[in-house]
């Protein structure tokens, strides 16, 4: 009766799987399924890989093995040892989740599903199998786990938080093509990257989302109006005092910050302070979009992507087109 | 029988150790053989398709070519596992002792046609590279991609109807009505 070696019952969602004998004999049946890779190692190497069929074990179908056991006399007669892992080639699911910041350092708890497959076995078995020591199936998902999380989170400390609210399409497109080179390296190969749900941990940055949603107001001019807020509301807990310092300190928060001050210069003409309508010639305070005295458009529109940039721009800010 | 040979000769440079069909013994490892070759030379096609970090932003912004990037990796994914993950089916053709010729000739016709498509949407997929993403040529190529994986697609699945057609053997000619012509009959030129 030659010796069977087959994985055995395989459970939903196993990826690996050990075959518990290491004591192989020539002549063995090694029964792999359509969806399977069989790996042999010995010493931690991968020496050979057997996809879908009954195979019996020769040193014809194992030259590599064989190579490496030519040393031992009688080779060809009795059992070699070896370590046979079964890699499952199916799409597997990785729940995902976790904690970031966006680039404006936003608080945000975010989690989804990926779904990966073992792309090269043997490179799956040397780089996370072997190279790990992982054997079972829950250690590798842990592993991989921290990888796409830790992956994850530094792409979306790229993003801002409006692109990630606004076009959660977007993110996941731009996360999967970041993160699948690395998985590439593992052996791996990334199908797809859905988010199921992501919010704003703090609740002072989801008013802020809110309001400048709601609103449509530019975010650094929310935020500039938040600190005058923030400096009056302290500046009313000292009375006396209060007026005075007001009177110095409010209004230079009103406006943007200046550069450290150069030696001083002539007088700057208002365009240069302000942006000039070229319709009605009202001077809009920096940053203006739209002249706040005749609507007018004051930036450039991208032909690519539709969005608006300042007027002096010469390529697009969200997608890099030449303007 | 020499252009059986020539055709067989042709696969052969592509997969080495391909001996075709006609030996019972070895049908199942050659049709393998030729759906692993295919299978790689895709999965060779899909590690092409990568782009850089400032690439994947501009294409993400932009939905069409979004879409249709998303599209030919999507494409090229289900070609690639449907042909690699066959089953091996086609019970009756593989236990027929002998098959006739002209059938085998289509089926190896079949097979070149697979493996040549094959390398055409590899060479199209290497070709990407070297246009810039969001270009109108860029937009096109990938249209093109999309068509040759629909084309190839359609040859995966006539390849299985091809092999599961030759498992029900040609009715016998007293069954279809046909009479057979005897030695009489062909000498004075009847039938």
């Amino acid at each position: 009766m030659p010796q069977v070696i087959q994985w055995v019952s395989p459970k939903e969602g196993e990826i690996i799987w050990r075959y518990p004998v290491d004591r192989i004999e020539w002549g063995a049946q090694l029964i792999v399924e359509e969806w399977q890779a069989a790996v042999f190692m010995r010493d931690g190497k991968v020496y050979d890989v057997f996809r879908a069929g009954r195979h019996t074990l020769t040193t014809l179908n194992l030259p590599l093995l064989t190579q490496a056991l030519s040393r031992i006399a009688g080779f060809d007669k009795s059992p070699f040892v070896a370590v046979v892992i079964y890699v499952s080639l199916k799409q597997h699911q990785l729940p995902f989740g976790g904690r970031g910041q966006t680039a404006e350092l936003a608080p945000i708890q975010f989690y989804g599903s990926a779904w990966f497959r073992v792309a090269d076995p043997a490179l799956f078995v040397t780089q996370v199998v072997g190279g790990q020591n992982i054997y079972t199936t829950e250690d590798l998902q842990r592993f991989l786990r921290g990888y796409f999380n830790e992956l994850l989170m530094a792409e979306l400390s790229r993003q801002s938080i409006f692109t990630i609210y606004g076009n959660l399409d977007q993110v996941s497109f731009i996360a999967k093509n970041a993160i699948d080179p690395h998985f590439r390296r593992l052996g791996l190969e990334l199908v797809d990257v859905r988010f199921e749900g992501l919010d704003v941990t703090d609740q002072v940055w989801r008013d802020r989302l809110f309001f400048i949603r709601a609103t449509g107001v530019n975010p650094a001019e929310y935020l500039r109006m938040e600190t005058v807020q923030k400096a009056a509301a302290e500046l009313g807990k000292s009375p006396g005092a209060a007026a005075g310092t007001g009177i110095v300190l409010i209004p230079p928060l009103l406006w943007p910050q200046q550069q450290a001050a150069p030696p001083p210069q002539p007088a700057q003409p208002a365009a240069q302070q302000g942006v000039v309508c070229p319709q009605c010639g009202y001077v809009n305070p920096p940053g203006a979009k739209y002249c706040i005295n005749c609507g007018y458009m004051l930036g450039k529109r991208c032909p690519q992507c539709g969005f608006v940039n300042p007027p002096d721009a010469k390529f697009c800010m969200n997608c890099g087109a030449k303007l | 029988m020499s252009f059986e040979k020539n055709l067989l000769e042709r696969i052969a440079s592509y997969i080495p150790g391909y001996v075709g069909y006609k030996e019972k013994e070895v049908r199942r490892e050659t049709d393998a053989l030729v759906r692993r070759h295919v299978a790689s030379i895709l999965s060779a096609a899909a590690a092409q398709l990568t782009l850089s970090p400032t690439e994947a932003r501009a294409v993400a912004a932009n939905p069409e070519a979004r879409f249709l990037w998303d599209s030919v990796k999507a494409a090229l994914d289900k070609v690639a596992q449907k042909i690699d993950k066959a089953q091996h089916g086609y019970s009756g053709f593989f236990d027929l002792a002998k098959v006739d010729e002209s059938v085998l000739e289509e089926v190896y016709r079949h097979d070149l046609a697979l493996v040549e498509t094959a390398k055409r949407v590899a060479e199209a997929a290497s070709s990407l590279k070297a246009l810039r993403p969001l270009s109108q040529e860029w937009l096109d190529a990938l249209r093109q991609i999309l068509a040759q994986l629909q084309s190839l697609d359609s040859a995966v699945d006539e390849r299985s109807r091809i092999l599961d057609a030759i498992k029900t053997p040609p009715q016998p000619q007293w069954e279809s009505g046909g009479r057979k012509r005897g030695l009489l009959d062909r000498l004075l030129g009847r039938g």
